[in-house]
């Protein structure tokens, strides 16, 4: 399985030349996967795997779920459906001359000659999976094998147990794809086989951080594609007329976003950070942040006792610290700490998107309309999902205003992680960056 | 000249370094000394302390010391108070951190002072002071001149404990460079002179540093069957480098093993300190594996959400009161350690005999962006020994081809 010495290179080569892999193949294989996950003793293994690395139990098992939903046929199929439309399996099928047929997708015709396109893979993929995300690798992996690549995979260096396990399963229903898929133990700090693995691909997948991201790029030579899932951040918006509305609706929202961050801890990239207030005033800021500590402290009551780990202990000494020195802080800065029991909410003067102390340690900041796309562009790279409090209090020019400002998705507070089939990822199609629309001049 | 028999002076002149209750009241004085001193010299810690709403007249007892403003390592990291003129600083220690988030820590005169009389107490105490000459290999950074890293001014500052014949360190500087390089030549070259077998060396061996470089040396040198025997006096020194991932995975008694396995160091022979950059008090770690108090500070582990003491055996935030330093405030400071506290007095005795109260290190603090000393060292250590990925449990992923 592992890919060490360069017997590898050769052997990807050979695949590319002898062999194409159908979407249909991998889909069968992934209906069987789905399978065995779907027995007790399964599940639960890969729920401790999950949860070993501190992801929350409600959000492993959420993801779990999604991903026994995402791996159904019926599912895969209509993922393909939404990417490269009703004839994807047309589109990746093998023969050129014989499939032109007037006005059919992908078939034109100009002065009297005859093209045809149709969406091959990239060919070889390299995919770096985050360090801090399980299963990322072989969600990753999967794309590409969907999309007919050959995928060479490094595993992150603390090791992605949940991915190994599902890809193992994976090589067991379907041994074909081991041609096309190879895992690769190796660490980031290793150049040298970095940068080999690297050359040999048509395009680098990678997920991570800045720092991730910076170094893919110093590896990549000028012609290979990079696909880059970086760190994102995502936040609420309090428009002023929600604000001065009805109390109890208000409440009501604060307490579905409460609920959000207490379940997913504020770890992933579409979880809330904080929100900013359309408001200029200190007193308004302070009046959000209390409402929003009583609902964090009564969220975080309810799930109190399901964490009782040194992890926990850690978390939040991590968090104290921090409270501590914001509130010594706050005697020279703008900025204010309000502390509730296991969370607490931080107001401040400034605008800045930053992540905030995670774990029911949130922020409130002003973000008034008029200046909300020139304050919020500078973060337009990292931007995410953007949730509106009160909805019905906004317009689609807010919505627009958003997008504009480099926002990609916008929810209501208790969806903000959830997503359905087919939505796009950071903004993309995320198989469409796997593949290349070719082009053929038929005779 | 008015501070020469300040309390603060006479606490750290104090005879026995664990005579905390011979020494308390000199304690509460030199606090409020401590206090009082800061509180006029700094504006910065005068604001924080009103706005607490505190001051010196609030101490009448050690079960007040808990409520003299705290203040995070973490926040001198970010902020200075400085409670001295430039002018006055006659040495600067640098913590660990990455991106200029390191906390720069003063010391006057006198705080030096205090300091050299509390190391020269305790280590004789502990008996580390020999006058027979002896080698030592530092598994660390060769300091550079006028070096600021606290780390490696300690561990420079171990090497004079005994007479040096020679001192060879882990990472060398190169020569004219600001660079370091894994220095394997000559520390096999050393090693290699207390081999079983030949004639070995006779003249004593220290060996100084981080407990995880420590143990990565020992490890390695066990994978290539290296046995060394030697004499008598040698020891180990060591300080803290345990405040990483290293801590979960290895036993205090698996490292003794091993030490005495591969140097045949006896584990009353290994001296492991606890101190940081930002409290820099000693605290030895007795042969049961505590971290005994001695009469320079008080140690309070506090409660993560209210920040009050929290009750012995239970985990908490690390944190410390000491009236050494008159160059910052840094009298009542909480470090990004968990510790749980231990107290002979009211609990258990201790069997290594020493009556006054100890915490035991529970791991860190889950913050992002603090980066100890021997975290990012180690990290260093093994990408430069072509081992760069730490698989826990003891072993290294792919073989480390260290020596």
């Amino acid at each position: 399985m592992s890919g060490k010495g360069q017997d590898w290179k050769r052997e990807v080569e050979q695949v590319l030349e002898e062999t194409c892999l159908q979407p249909g193949e991998v889909i069968r294989a992934c209906a069987r996967v789905r399978e065995e996950l779907d027995t007790e003793e399964n599940r639960t293994r890969l729920l401790s795997l999950l949860t070993k690395n501190g992801l929350p139990e409600e959000e492993a098992s959420a993801r779990l779920e999604f991903a026994w939903e995402s791996l159904a046929p019926e599912n895969l199929s209509r993922l393909m459906e939404l990417e490269f439309g009703p004839d994807w399996e047309t589109e990746f099928s093998y023969g050129f001359a014989d499939r032109w047929e007037e006005g059919a997708p992908g078939c034109f015709e100009e002065h009297g000659r005859r093209y045809l396109q149709r969406w091959r893979p990239l060919g070889v993929l390299f995919h770096i999976g985050a360090g801090n995300m399980d299963g990322i690798s072989a969600f990753s992996a999967l794309e590409g094998l969907l999309t007919g690549n050959v995928n060479l995979v490094k595993l992150p260096g603390r090791g992605d147990p949940v991915s190994e396990w599902l890809i193992s399963r994976l090589f067991q229903t379907e041994p074909k794809l081991k041609k096309y898929l190879r895992l690769f133990p190796i660490g980031s700090g290793e150049e040298k086989s970095m940068r080999e693995l690297a050359e040999a691909a048509d395009g680098i997948v990678v997920w991570g951080g800045d720092e991730a991201v910076r170094a893919v790029r110093r590896l990549a030579a000028p012609g290979t594609k990079l696909i880059e899932w970086g760190n994102r951040l995502s936040f609420a918006y309090l428009p002023v007329a929600a604000l001065c509305g009805p109390q109890k609706e208000l409440d009501a929202q604060l307490e579905l976003l409460a609920r959000h961050m207490a379940e997913t801890d504020q770890l992933l990239c579409s979880s809330c950070q904080g929100i900013f207030v359309d408001t200029e005033k200190g007193g308004d800021l302070l009046k959000v942040g209390r409402r929003l500590l009583a609902a964090l402290e009564w969220e975080k009551d309810r799930l109190r006792g399901e964490k009782e780990r040194i992890d926990e202990m850690r978390r939040q000494a991590a968090a104290a610290l921090e409270l501590r020195t914001a509130e010594l802080e706050s005697l020279r800065e703008r900025k204010r700490v309000l502390k509730g029991k296991g969370c607490s909410v931080t107001v401040f003067g400034d605008s800045r998107l930053e992540v905030s102390l995670q774990y029911g340690n949130v922020w409130v900041r002003p973000l008034p309309a008029a200046s909300l796309l020139s304050r919020l562009r500078p973060a337009r790279g990292v931007l995410q999902t953007v949730c509106i409090l009160c909805p019905q209090k906004a317009d689609d020019q807010l919505r627009e205003l958003f997008f504009r400002a480099g926002a990609v998705r916008i929810t209501s507070p208790d969806r903000m992680s959830s997503s359905y089939l087919g939505e796009p990822h950071d903004g993309e199609f995320s198989m469409r960056r796997y593949v290349k629309r070719v082009s053929v001049e038929l005779s | 000249m008015k501070r020469m028999n300040s309390a603060e002076d006479r606490l750290f002149f104090w005879k026995d370094p664990y005579d905390i209750a011979g020494s308390r009241g000199v304690f509460l004085e030199a606090v409020r000394e401590n206090l009082c001193w800061h509180k006029s010299r700094c504006p910065g810690y005068r604001d924080i302390l009103d706005h607490y709403g505190f001051s010196a007249g609030q101490i009448t007892g050690e079960d007040d010391l808990w409520k003299i403003p705290v203040i995070p390592s973490l926040y001198f990291k970010r902020h200075r108070l400085y409670s001295i003129p430039w002018k006055k600083v006659r040495r600067t220690a640098l913590s660990s951190g990455t991106g200029g988030i390191r906390s720069q820590v003063i010391y006057d005169f006198p705080s030096l002072v205090r300091g050299a009389a509390m190391v020269r107490t305790l280590l004789s105490w502990h008996g580390v002071f020999s006058p027979i000459p002896c080698h030592y290999l530092i598994m660390g950074y060769e300091p550079r001149p006028r070096e600021k890293t606290g780390a490696v001014q300690t561990a420079f500052g171990a090497t004079f404990a005994a007479p040096a014949v020679g001192r060879v360190y882990g990472m060398k500087l190169e020569k004219g460079e600001e660079t370091y390089r894994w220095n394997i030549e000559e520390i096999e070259k050393l090693l290699f002179s207390y081999r079983g077998g030949r004639l070995p060396s006779a003249v004593p061996l220290r060996i100084v540093g981080f407990p995880a470089y420590i143990y990565f040396l020992a490890k390695e040198l066990e994978r290539r069957k290296i046995k060394l025997s030697l004499p008598a006096s040698s020891c180990i020194l060591m300080s803290g480098g345990w405040k990483t991932f290293w801590r979960e995975e290895i036993g205090l008694e698996e490292f003794r093993q091993l030490i005495k396995r591969v140097f045949g160091i006896p584990e009353s022979r290994i001296f492991e300190f606890y101190c940081s950059v930002e409290h820099n008090i000693l605290y030895r770690r007795c042969p049961a594996g505590h971290f005994h108090v001695p009469v320079y500070s008080r140690v309070i582990v506090r409660q993560p959400d209210t920040l009050r003491p929290a009750a012995d055996g239970e985990m908490g935030i690390l944190s410390f009161v000491t009236p050494m330093m008159t160059g910052m405030p840094l009298l009542s400071i909480m470090t990004d350690d968990l510790a749980v506290m231990g107290r002979p007095e009211t609990g258990t005795p201790c069997p290594c005999g020493c009556r006054t109260p100890y915490f035991d290190l529970a791991g860190r603090a889950g913050a992002r962006d603090i980066v100890t000393c021997a975290a990012k060292a180690a990290e260093r250590l093994m990408e430069s020994a072509g081992a760069a990925e730490w698989n826990g449990g003891g072993n290294l992923r792919k073989e480390g081809r260290m020596l």
